[in-house]
């Protein structure tokens, strides 16, 4: 399977000596959703920034799409890639929600006449409609966001990074962004990569890169990840209910596995009770 | 904030809001200079009432307009003064004691602040009738061939875009420090003036280190999605000349080629 | 009694094409040495609400007396201050307030507001630095060097400098990581077991229910409900009505109900909800 991104021997410091990534390696395959953990300070922070040129690395290789990240290659990596940042604000460039998509399409010198069109199609797709002519003060953090993701899949990239995309907004906003992902993950052939400390959001990918302190603690899928709940503690994460919860019953002898996925737990304990 | 009406755009809808930007800061251009050229009587009155007939066409109320001359009113007044103690040219109009009033003076008053009225209609005219953005790019277009010279046209205008687009949110978090700060015990009414410095400080050091942090993620965000100034780009907004362009255009250019005429000939 | 609002009503931009009801009737009284919670949608009043108390705004009708003070429309209580610094707010994402070179200097910022010499003022500092759970080292540091989570806890100091009684915050734990969350709630359960009387809005309804006594629901500008924790919590519907989230255990025993079991859906912690799907099964 190919690759979306490959990350060799990567070295970033913010300032002398001060290693926000510390040597780190890894994949991502096509299409795959992937969460990159970490508590704040693990340098997973700064990883979009990199990947998307906007940070200088110190040493190691990005490559994107088969394309490796250097100056004369800035651009084209840039157009592989779309990123929703954290501040809902501080990414909302146009004056109203119409202009602001319209700015991607201006940047990749689309036709004009076309652009209403597409910017229409993709207001749809995240529920903006309505809201095509309001101003971004008039609108949530939610909606805001909503209208960043419209903005970057107009761009058409291959792979969707959201940098710590909800962790500003209230539950209502988190709850449409992660749904909004969750659509765009199952209807459109995209590499999603998700970078967060929430835990309930980073049960629902295929795999997760743990990082702390600049460095990779483990990768693997969230089963595999979340098996040593001490350590999960120690890195200041929470560990997921629902393996909390199955952790305890394991030990009363009631059930025999342990579950990260609430649904899944929920169901199994039904069927447990009703056998009774 | 709210009682600004220089500058300010109203959504009405008249025919001069329809005009293209670019052709009403062309035309506004135009009438300044010719509002300079000294044509005498008949001169203020032709080139007077073109711009009353602008005001009206744009659907504005004269009192809107002198409203914005409110502010000026003090710096008239002082006008006045001056040139009726410094001009002794003309006819004697009034005697007070030994002192004379010359008509020259009154005129050459009259003169300048029927210059001033002028300008502010216009001026007034042109913002309240286009909108920022349009403005903007009107000025980008109209700027753009001096990029050949190294001018640079596009980020001057992305600059004051972004800049309108953030003002409102600025405005938002400049009452959130205040209201913060306010809850830290300080006063922003009263208070000597070390006291009012003080205040001045927190609020205005949080709001600048925000404002460049915010500078710092809106490069990245635009960076991120493909931003370039100095390649190509296209454009959302277009602007289509009409046969209204060219004829306010061609009215405002005759008119201006009138005063001229009236004051080098007289 | 700490806290008492009559009939308060909040109306922005009276008489303009702008105005706005924000609140509407309120009446509430919050008890002293209590950890309430302010719950309700955005745009449902909760902002509004905590800014009389501290008398940052003025109820366009009704009143609002905090100890011995009293807010109404066209009176101020003439000591203003004073109430800043018997009541604290802290608003959301505080961090943004930081001015001052050195962390020291911005946490004596209130104080000096207030008058207090400068000695007692370092003091105050330093004892509100600890409070929040960082050592004198950070005194000299400027506070923009720190991470989000400290400045958090700067900010904070700056308030609790003053020792205020009342202790009332906006969303104190919006943006921060798990670690960074618990630490700066622990502040707060703390100041709260010292007798201070602490007002919490927020969204986040695990907090509720692990740290507080009671919640004023809001809605619409109104107050819905006010009760304790539990009867809150017992009746998962009504939040559900409202488009409140569930805290996590909460929704999981909501689950768990809707499919056969009949658990008490005021469970707290993990322990009891193991040992009641224990006697279930």
């Amino acid at each position: 399977m190919s690759l979306a991104i490959e990350i060799n021997d990567l070295y970033f410091e913010y300032e002398e000596n001060a290693k926000t990534i510390d040597g780190i390696s890894f994949v991502i395959e096509k299409g795959s959703y992937t969460t990159i953990l970490g508590h704040n300070g693990s340098g997973k922070s700064t990883i979009a920034k990199l990947i998307a040129g906007l940070l200088e690395k110190k040493s190691g290789n990005i490559v994107v799409d088969g394309i490796e990240l250097v100056e004369e290659t800035l651009y084209e990596v840039r157009s592989h890639i779309g990123i929703v940042f954290q501040n809902p604000d501080n990414q909302f460039i146009g004056s109203t929600v119409r202009d602001d998509i319209a700015f991607g399409l201006e940047n990749k010198c689309v036709d004009p006449n076309k652009m209403d069109e597409i910017i229409n199609h993709f207001a749809k797709e995240v529920n903006m409609s309505e809201f095509l002519d309001h101003e971004p003060t008039k609108l949530s953090g939610g909606q805001k966001q909503r209208v960043a993701i419209a903005g970057i899949l107009a761009m058409a990239p291959d792979i969707i990074i959201l940098d710590e995309a909800t962790s500003m907004l209230d539950p209502k906003g988190k709850r449409e962004i992660n749904e909004l992902v969750s659509t765009i993950k199952q209807e459109k052939d995209m590499t999603v990569i998700s970078i967060t400390h929430d835990i309930e959001e980073a049960v629902q990918s295929d795999h997760i890169i743990l990082l702390n302190q600049g460095k990779i603690e483990s990768i693997g899928n969230p089963d595999k990840i979340f098996q040593n709940t001490k350590r999960i503690k120690e890195l200041g994460l929470d560990v997921p209910f629902a393996y909390q919860v199955s952790e305890e019953l394991c030990k009363e002898k009631l059930l025999n596995k342990t579950y990260i996925n609430q649904e899944m737990l929920v169901n199994d304990l039904c069927q447990l009770y009703l056998k009774k | 904030m709210k009682n600004i009406t220089l500058g300010r755009y109203l959504p009405l809808d008249s025919i001069i809001h329809k005009i293209d930007p670019r052709a009403k800061i062309t035309i506004l251009l135009i009438l300044l200079i010719a509002i300079f050229f000294d044509a005498g009587f008949i001169g203020y009155t032709i080139i007077g009432a073109f711009c009353l007939c602008i005001v009206f066409l744009a659907k504005l109320k004269i009192t809107y307009v002198l409203k914005s001359l409110k502010p000026m009113l003090f710096m008239l007044t002082f006008l006045l003064i001056l040139n009726v103690l410094m001009v002794r040219q003309g006819e004697i109009l009034v005697t007070i004691g030994s002192f004379r009033i010359y008509s020259k003076a009154i005129f050459q008053t009259l003169y300048i602040v029927i210059r001033l009225f002028l300008i502010i209609c216009l001026t007034t005219v042109l913002t309240a009738s286009t909108k920022p953005l349009d403005l903007t790019l009107g000025l980008e277009r109209l700027l753009s061939p001096f990029k050949a010279i190294g001018f640079p046209a596009h980020e001057v205008a992305m600059m004051i875009s972004i800049a309108l687009r953030f003002i409102p949110t600025l405005l938002e978090e400049t009452e959130r420090i205040m209201k913060a700060q306010a809850s830290r015990g300080v006063d922003f009414k009263e208070g000597t003036l070390k006291e009012k410095i003080s205040a001045i400080i927190s609020l205005i050091v949080p709001l600048f280190i925000s404002s460049f942090q915010r500078a710092e993620d809106l490069a990245d965000a635009m960076e991120a999605r493909c931003y370039n100034p100095e390649a190509e780009r296209t454009r959302y907004k277009q602007l289509h000349w009409s046969l209204l362009d060219t004829v306010s255009l061609v009215s405002s250019v005759v008119i201006a080629a009138i005063i001229v005429t009236i004051s080098v000939v007289a | 009694m700490s806290i008492v609002f009559k009939e308060v009503e909040h109306v922005y931009s009276e008489n303009t094409p702008f105005q706005y009801v924000a609140l509407r009737g309120i009446d509430l009284t919050i008890e002293k040495g209590t950890m309430t919670a302010i719950i309700g949608h955005t745009g449902s009043g909760k902002s509004t609400l905590i800014q009389h108390i501290n008398a940052l705004l003025q109820p366009t009708k009704g009143s609002v007396q905090v100890e011995d003070y009293i807010i109404t429309a066209t009176n101020q209580p003439k000591h203003l201050k004073a109430l800043r610094k018997l009541a604290g707010l802290v608003f959301q994402f505080p961090e943004y307030q930081l001015f001052e070179e050195t962390i020291e200097k911005d946490i004596m910022f209130g104080p000096k507001n207030f008058k207090v010499d400068e000695e007692t003022a370092k003091r105050l500092a330093l004892k509100a630095l600890k409070d929040v759970g960082l050592d004198e080292s950070y005194l000299d540091k400027p506070p923009f060097d720190l991470s989000g989570g400290q400045k958090r806890r700067v900010a904070i100091a700056g308030i609790l400098v003053m020792e205020p009684e009342i202790i009332i915050l906006d969303e104190p734990t919006a943006g921060l990581d798990p670690q960074g969350t618990y630490e700066i709630m622990d502040v707060f359960k703390k100041l709260n077991q010292e007798g201070k009387t602490v007002i919490i809005v927020t969204h986040d309804m695990n907090h509720v229910l692990e740290y507080c006594d009671q919640a004023i629901v809001m809605n619409k500008g109104k107050i819905d409900k006010q009760c304790s924790i539990n009867e809150l919590f017992e009746k998962t519907e009504y939040l559900l009505d409202l488009s409140i989230d569930l805290p996590i255990i909460t929704n999981f025993i909501y689950q768990l109900n809707k499919k056969g079991f009949s658990i008490d859906s005021s469970i707290k912690d993990i322990d009891n909800l193991i040992k009641a799907i224990k006697e279930a099964i």
